[in-house]
């Protein structure tokens, strides 16, 4: 048997038995998500600027469900009118309104006629949490009414914190776990003398270095397959596809490989 | 100048641990200093010196952990610091301080250290029943180091050590911080792989009696060097052939020192505050002169024994300390 995989059975042993540290493996992922939950923003006070240029049954409905949803839900937005679509839009921009609904001149007229009538409203992507949120309330609203929604969005990039949470968290949670699941107990094997007890056997640096990378690998990918599992889940891997979930997967493990030696390497500097 | 290759008869074979001019700096300060130690096959080799005398970095070099800053160490005709992984082959460590891994079983940390040591398959597992069985684990092995007691853990630390059959076993300070009961139980198990594998142990130790019991010969280091050297038996008569009286006083008094030195047969004497250490040619009969003598002097005596010359006594006649200071 190699020596490597010798150290590598003596890590993982140590791993299964060591609460602390299997306790940060699976429970350091879920922390840093809650708490990017709590600080990824708020949808209180948000401001809904409606320009309508159709008059007729179907809009005053219309108008009237919205002011009616507006009533019960009085903290989450405020709604004003506006006969500018420039001004309107102009004020999602400077960050004043976060949405814009748009209620074209042919609405009631196609609906009337049982045509396809749609409803435009745009929407500040800025905050991916409230964009979400409005997105969500209108379309359920329009589907209630059986109209088409189409959304734009105000800014071409997006800053949607799932996408941040998707590359970012396990990114940071893999610099982390490899050093807590590799570095640290080196360290601590170094003070007690235990790392002496092995130098002392006729197995080699080499044999030493990649069992001790093995097992901090595993150790640090279960870590960051786990974010990376919620970040997919929450993101909607239909949207994302089969191919960049394995991307984003090969990425981490490179990043983890990476990570492991660099605090290996620190370690016993 | 101790000549520290000469060990009488026993150097008739090649030596198995051989050092010659080993010096070992750390930065200014001289840890080992221009050693030379020859230590013979089968023999049980004691290193006594007190604390930071130099004993863990010379056996650190021996065991190819530190490279020497001068000089040269061959272990079983290899050298320290070209051949460190053929000698690691051949030895056994078992260090100072219990470095056992709590998160492992007693079976789990003799199983991995038999795989690194190569021991083959078929054979690991009588070895390792084998082990459990001579330092009497086998109920507690599949208990965790951490749950262990010190006595237990050190046998352990024995067992690991041993477990390769290594020709050479180095053992750093075996038995400190043990209970006289498990200080006994390590001693005996030294003892018996010593008589029956024939094993070379080299040992440090800075109990005078631990040496006294195991040891076939013995060197005494302070400050980096070996400054005495042979067997307990001739260091003690070298120094000292017959006994020491020692006695202790309510008080100082150098006039008791003056008259105690004109008794007959007195060959010396060391004080230190109320003690004095009395070396004599005829213990029994300068006993009762002495106690005579102090009396008629109307000195008050605390405490007055008669014993036989220590390892102490000849480590402070060379270096004019104890080996505890």
């Amino acid at each position: 048997m190699p020596k490597w995989l010798v150290i590598l059975d003596r890590n993982m042993r140590k791993w299964f038995r060591d609460r602390r540290s299997l306790i940060w493996s699976f429970v350091l992922p879920l922390v840093i998500f809650l708490m990017g939950t709590i600080f990824g923003g708020t949808i209180t006070g948000n401001q809904i600027i409606i320009l309508r240029e159709s008059h007729g049954p179907f809009s005053d409905t219309l108008i009237q469900t919205i002011t009616e949803l507006r009533s019960s839900n009085d903290r989450i937005f405020k709604i004003s009118y506006t006969e500018d679509f420039e001004s309107a839009r102009r004020q999602v921009e400077l960050g004043h309104a976060q949405a814009v609904l748009y209620i074209p001149q042919d609405f009631d007229r196609n609906l009337t006629l049982r045509e396809n009538a749609m409803l435009h409203l745009q929407i500040d992507n800025s905050n991916p949490l409230v964009s979400r949120e409005m997105s969500s309330i209108f379309l359920e609203l329009t589907s209630k009414m059986g109209i088409s929604l189409q959304i734009d969005q105000a800014f071409e990039k997006q800053f949607d914190y799932i996408h941040f949470f998707a590359s970012a968290v396990p990114a940071s949670i893999a610099t982390m776990a490899a050093y807590q699941a590799t570095g640290m107990p080196i360290v601590q094997d170094k003070e007690k003398g235990v790392w002496k007890r092995y130098v002392v056997t006729p197995v080699s640096n080499w044999d030493l270095v990649v069992g001790d990378v093995i097992g901090g690998t595993v150790k640090t990918m279960v870590s960051s397959t786990l974010a990376y599992a919620i970040t997919v889940i929450l993101i909607d891997y239909n949207y994302i596809g089969a191919e960049s979930v394995l991307n984003g997967f090969f990425l981490i493990l490179i990043s983890v490989v990476g990570w492991v030696g660099t605090s290996i390497l620190i370690a016993q500097g | 100048m101790v000549n520290n290759t000469k060990g009488g008869s026993l150097n008739q074979q090649p030596p198995t641990i051989e050092i010659r001019g080993l010096t070992k700096n750390y930065g200014n300060l001289l840890a080992v200093d221009h050693i030379d130690l020859d230590v013979y096959e089968g023999e049980i080799f004691g290193i006594l010196g007190p604390n930071g005398a130099g004993k863990t970095t010379m056996i650190n070099v021996l065991t190819t952990l530190l490279r020497p800053t001068e000089g040269t160490a061959k272990v079983l005709g290899f050298d320290v610091e070209k051949q460190a992984k053929e000698i690691r082959k051949k030895i056994g460590v078992v260090f100072q301080n219990t470095i056992l891994e709590d998160d492992l079983t007693a079976r789990e940390t003799i199983d991995i250290h038999a795989r690194l040591y190569g021991v083959p398959k078929e054979d690991r597992e009588k070895r390792i029943r084998e082990l459990l069985d001579l330092f009497h684990l086998e109920d507690r092995q599949n208990d965790l180091v951490g749950t262990f007691s010190g006595g237990m853990k050190r046998r352990l630390e024995v067992a690991n050590g041993i477990l390769h059959d290594p020709k050479v076993l180095f053992l750093d300070e075996p038995t400190v911080g043990l209970d006289p009961q498990s200080r006994e139980v390590v001693w005996r198990y030294i003892e018996k792989i010593n008589r029956e594998k024939r094993m070379t142990i080299l040992l440090t130790t800075h109990y005078m009696d631990e040496a006294d019991r195991l040891c076939d010969r013995v060197g005494l280091i302070d400050n980096g060097r070996i400054v005495a050297l042979g067997t307990p038996k001739s260091l003690k008569a070298d120094v000292s052939p017959e006994e020491v009286i020692e006695v202790e006083l309510e008080s100082p008094n150098e006039e008791a020192i003056r008259k105690i030195k004109r008794i007959g047969f007195v060959k010396e004497v060391i004080s230190e505050g109320n003690t004095f250490r009395i070396t004599v040619e005829r213990g029994g009969k300068i006993f009762s002169q002495i106690i005579e003598q102090l009396n008629n002097e109307k000195i008050e005596i605390r405490s007055i024994f008669l014993r036989e010359t220590t390892l102490n006594d000849v480590f402070l006649h060379y270096t004019g300390r104890e080996i505890r200071d």
